[in-house]
């Protein structure tokens, strides 16, 4: 009786899964795309990624200024407050996102909204002409969120820490630098059909899903000579290794922060593994460590009282404890056993069906079988890798009278 | 064309999920959604009360049980083990070394003179988180639930406290099994940490914006409390007292489980009837109703505050409406979407994109909760070079047009629709579906209103909701914040030198420095409701109780 149960919960997962079994073809144009066919949602979700070129656009302000200036130009089919008008009416969600590996919009429409999210969706990618009234706004605007960014303390410290480039606080000289040619070389490198993946999940077959996007992004046309690349400034964060930053808080408890960027070379499979026996690691008691995009961030609070300094020193040495010490094969086992249960889980989230479908499209995703092949020795090496010293990135918060501000501010 | 936009909404109106509801022989209430197809389940434990029912001695009680018996799952918290040496024995022992602590720092603040038993304190408390931390793995990824795959956050809100939990369907058994287990032993094992964390949480936020603006809108009532001022309540409140409190709020006949995914009644209902239908129903009688809760006074009229914080100006308006049952709710929550809703609402259309008097608006209706009476609240950062004054006027003739002009069908259309998406991301999301149902439940007294309100919605009219805000978004339910930047230039002399009055006359008064911050904080809050003329005549008045040495 229980393994008739467990046959038949077997084949309900298949048949699930087979349901939503992702679908990609091609347009002309060089655009991927990637269909979840699936009846069963009220709601249509897609993504479109466009990844970054850090060689041509490594200047920090101007990934997310021409991000801006591209969701409030009017230069599209539609005027910008017309386009939000239609957003609205119809209900349907448009968020960009922005990481040194990409710019995104994610997009969440009712079924029978399709024809016209996607429509909108490739508007605002399309939106390239620039509107230099737009660019000057958006400049002021950025500039704003800078400003805000300072106003906390915590913020300013693990803004000044950030290794993302596209994340970083853009200044104010590095803001006025940004040029109407600037953005024309950064939209035409990246706004491109034959760099882009498109993820489509929903209530939509692969005939009408071909026919949706080729009318609405068929349009899109790889420039024949692409703009030279950037020249990038170097980098406005701190560098990893040096000494760490403080930043003054008024009444504040000391609060340490080390920031570690994830090795370029790391695979998925190293990143899932570690994401799940990193956090909550006991050596790490009482420091909190968590990911942040593709950074680990370690975060320690002391007494009001206390140093600050110490617990700065006392947070590194946690963590060099933990890379010193490393993982054994018991905890490797359990790191397996805890994400190939996790799968499971994607069943309870329509967004992250998508996720995993980009990853794979962009080879990001985990395989079970490479996963299942690595080995503690391997895992160890690169948790020593993540955690070396000369990754690491240190700041500190506490009282003014402790602490001087940082060099440049 | 409106008929129209009602007609629309009633043909694609989502039927609610289709809900199965049970009652355990001890008054859990179980609220079932099978997905079929899925092999893993979300499940939300909602327990009514929340912070609103929290004793003003307990101030803190729903955030400390989110973050300790809700922050992870350890076996050894799991443990039944009593007796010296066990970990409820240690627990005990570390209750008694941190009470007899802060009784020294109480004695040391009275007498600094005399004999300090801190640092001999201290060196035992130490060596017995020692001993605690030895009780637990050292090893990785000993949390239960992520060791399985699954995840679990915990939310301290102002009616419940909502925990939600998702793991693979084969689970299920051992979820029940763990649950109750928690339930059972309350073991709050990480209490100490916790507390300090969040007390310095507290300490290191300063002055917030909506803390500041209920507590002049609800003054007296639990949904006005503003934690940060009971932090002596906070640092005094022990692990006993916390369990005991945890033994009555998270009674039975107050925990509502909600379970959507690969599971059916069939099979996991005997498993949740040997689980926490075992849980002790408690007592029967007068304390197993819940605690009641002060009225706020009808005729608070129109109230302004100003205060210093952050670095930006803002400005908040809240107006007292109705709780989520009342017939007007509906009409002002759809008032909130026309006012709101992102960048198309009204407020972002006139105030940020046509007038540019404002940076940015949001809405916000039931703050903090839905349960009783709360606020709707809109915050608005001025513009540079636009002052709170001129965007405060400016929002009030949006609301008065609200009230009086009627309602453009396509603004009308798009608040249904919003609606419309809502509800089917409800349904297409089981943790947002176990939310909607189990905060129905908290607020309005039944899951069912999460339905209800739909087919309520489709009666209800434009005249409906300017008649609603015609009611409530009026002087008389209104609380205003001007919330100025804490620069040097900005720094109000008047408030600073109140301060050090009323901290001269408390020194006089209350031995016990935390109390007397808090009767501080306490004061000059209340003082800002004050105009500047009634605030200067009371300064003089409290300086002259002052030695005139120290005035």
């Amino acid at each position: 009786m229980r393994a008739l149960a467990a046959l038949a919960a077997f084949a309900l997962t298949a048949q699930s899964q087979a349901q939503i079994r992702p679908q990609p073809f091609r347009l002309p144009n060089g655009l991927r795309v990637v269909l979840l066919e699936d009846h069963e949602r009220p709601l249509v979700r897609a993504r479109l990624h466009l990844p970054l070129d850090p060689g041509s656009a490594a200047r920090p302000g101007l990934a997310p200024l021409a991000l801006r200036v591209l969701g409030h130009s009017d230069a599209g089919a539609f005027r910008a407050g017309d386009f939000e008008q239609l957003l609205a009416g119809a209900g349907i969600d448009l968020a960009p996102a922005l990481r040194s590996d990409g710019l995104s919009w994610s997009l969440v429409a009712r079924s029978r909204d399709q024809d016209m999210a996607l429509g909108l969706l490739a508007d605002r990618v399309l939106r390239s002409i620039l509107d230099p009234s737009t660019l000057e706004a958006e400049r002021l605007a950025c500039w704003r969120d800078t400003e805000r960014l300072e106003a906390s303390p915590r913020a300013k410290l693990r803004q000044l820490l950030e290794s993302d480039w596209t994340r970083q606080a853009p200044t104010l000289d590095g803001l006025a630098g940004v040029t109407y040619e600037d953005l024309a070389t950064f939209y035409g490198r990246v706004l491109r059909p034959d760099q882009a993946i498109l993820v489509l999940h929903g209530d939509l077959g692969l005939e009408q899903a071909k026919r949706l996007v080729f009318l609405t992004f068929g349009t899109w046309t790889v420039p024949r000579q692409p703009p030279a690349a950037l020249a990038a400034p170097p980098p406005a964060a701190a560098a990893p290794g040096s000494a760490p930053i403080e930043v003054p808080a008024a009444g504040a408890a000391p609060l340490a922060f080390a920031v570690a960027a994830e090795p370029a070379d790391l695979s998925p499979e190293m990143e899932a593994l570690l994401t799940l026996l990193l956090p909550g690691d006991p050596v790490l008691f009482p420091a909190q460590l968590r990911l942040e995009g593709p950074d680990l961030v370690a975060a320690l609070e002391t007494e009001p009282q206390g140093s600050a300094s110490a617990a700065g020193t006392s947070l590194l040495e946690r963590l060099q404890t933990l890379r010193q010490r490393g993982f054994t094969e018991a905890d490797l086992r359990r790191a397996k056993a805890a994400w190939s249960a996790g799968r499971a889980l994607t069943s309870l989230h329509p967004g992250t069906l998508v996720d995993e479908a980009m990853a794979e499209a962009r080879g990001r995703a985990v395989s079970p079988a490479r996963l299942e092949a690595i080995t503690v020795e391997v895992l160890n090496g690169d948790l020593r890798r993540w955690l070396d010293p000369a990754r690491l990135r240190a700041g500190v918060l506490a009282a003014p009278a402790v602490v001087k501000p940082p060099a440049g501010s | 064309m409106l008929l129209l936009a009602t007609l629309g909404l009633q043909a694609q109106t989502p039927h609610l999920a289709d809900v199965q509801e049970r009652r355990l022989a001890n008054g859990v209430r179980l609220l079932l959604v099978e997905r079929r197809g899925l092999n893993a389940f979300h499940a939300t434990l909602v327990f009514r009360g929340g912070r609103a029912e929290e004793p003003p001695a307990l101030a803190g009680a729903t955030d400390l049980l989110a973050r300790t018996l809700y922050g992870s799952t350890w076996s050894e918290d799991l443990e039944t083990a009593k007796g010296p040496g066990s970990l409820d024995a240690l627990l005990r022992e570390e209750e008694g070394l941190l009470e007899a602590l802060r009784v020294d720092q109480l004695r040391q603040r009275q007498d600094p003179e005399g004999t300090a038993q801190g640092p001999a304190l201290g060196a035992r408390l130490w060596t017995l988180h020692q001993s605690v931390r030895a009780r637990f793995s050292s090893a990785p990824l000993t949390d239960l639930y992520a060791a399985r795959g699954g995840r679990m956050t915990a939310s301290a809100g102002a009616d419940a406290l909502l925990v939600q939990i998702e793991l693979p369907a084969d689970a299920f058994e051992f979820w029940c099994r763990t649950e109750v287990q928690r339930l059972t032993l309350l073991q709050l094992s990480r209490f100490s940490e916790v507390r300090a964390a969040l007390m310095a949480e507290l300490r290191a936020q300063g002055p917030q914006g909506p803390a500041l603006l209920q507590g002049a809108a609800l003054p007296g009532h639990p949904y006005g409390r503003d934690l940060a001022d009971h932090l002596p309540a906070l640092e005094a409140m022990r692990r006993s007292d916390l369990q005991a409190w945890a033994r009555q709020a998270f009674r039975p006949d107050r925990l509502t489980l909600v379970l959507v995914g690969g599971l059916n009644l069939e099979t996991a209902l005997p498993l949740l009837d040997r689980s926490f239908g075992t849980l002790p129903a408690g007592l029967v009688g007068a304390s197993a109703e819940d605690p009641l809760l002060p009225e706020i006074p009808a005729g608070l009229g129109d109230r302004r505050i100003q205060a210093t914080a952050g670095k930006t100006p803002e400005l908040l308006v809240g107006w007292r409406i109705p709780p989520r049952p009342h017939r007007d709710h509906l009409a002002l929550r759809l008032a909130a979407g026309l006012l709101g809703s992102g960048p198309s609402g009204r407020l972002a259309q006139r105030l940020v994109r046509q007038k540019a008097l404002a940076e940015s608006v949001e809405v916000q209706v039931d703050v903090p909760g839905g349960r009783l009476p709360g606020l709707l609240v809109i915050r608005a950062v001025p513009t540079a070079g636009h002052s709170l004054a001129e965007l405060e006027g400016a929002l009030h003739t949006e609301i008065l047009r609200l009230q009086q002009e009627p309602i453009p069908a396509g603004d009308w259309q798009r608040a249904l629709t919003q609606i419309d998406v809502d509800q089917l991301r409800i349904q297409d999301e089981p943790a947002a579906l176990a939310r909607a149902l189990g905060l129905a439940w908290v607020e309005a007294g039944d899951w069912r209103q999460a339905d209800q309100e739909l087919q309520r919605l489709r009666n209800l009219g434009p005249e409906a909701v300017q008649a609603a805000a015609r009611t409530w978004l009026n002087p008389s339910h209104r609380t205003t914040l001007w919330l100025q930047a804490d620069t040097e230039e900005s720094r109000d002399p008047l408030e600073a030198e109140t301060a050090r009055v009323l901290k001269a006359l408390a020194a006089t008064r209350i031995e016990d420095l935390a109390q007397r911050e808090h009767m501080v904080s306490e004061g000059l809050r209340q003082l800002r409701m004050l105009s500047i003329e009634e605030r200067q005549r009371t300064l003089k008045l409290l300086e002259a109780q002052l030695a005139p040495e120290k005035r």
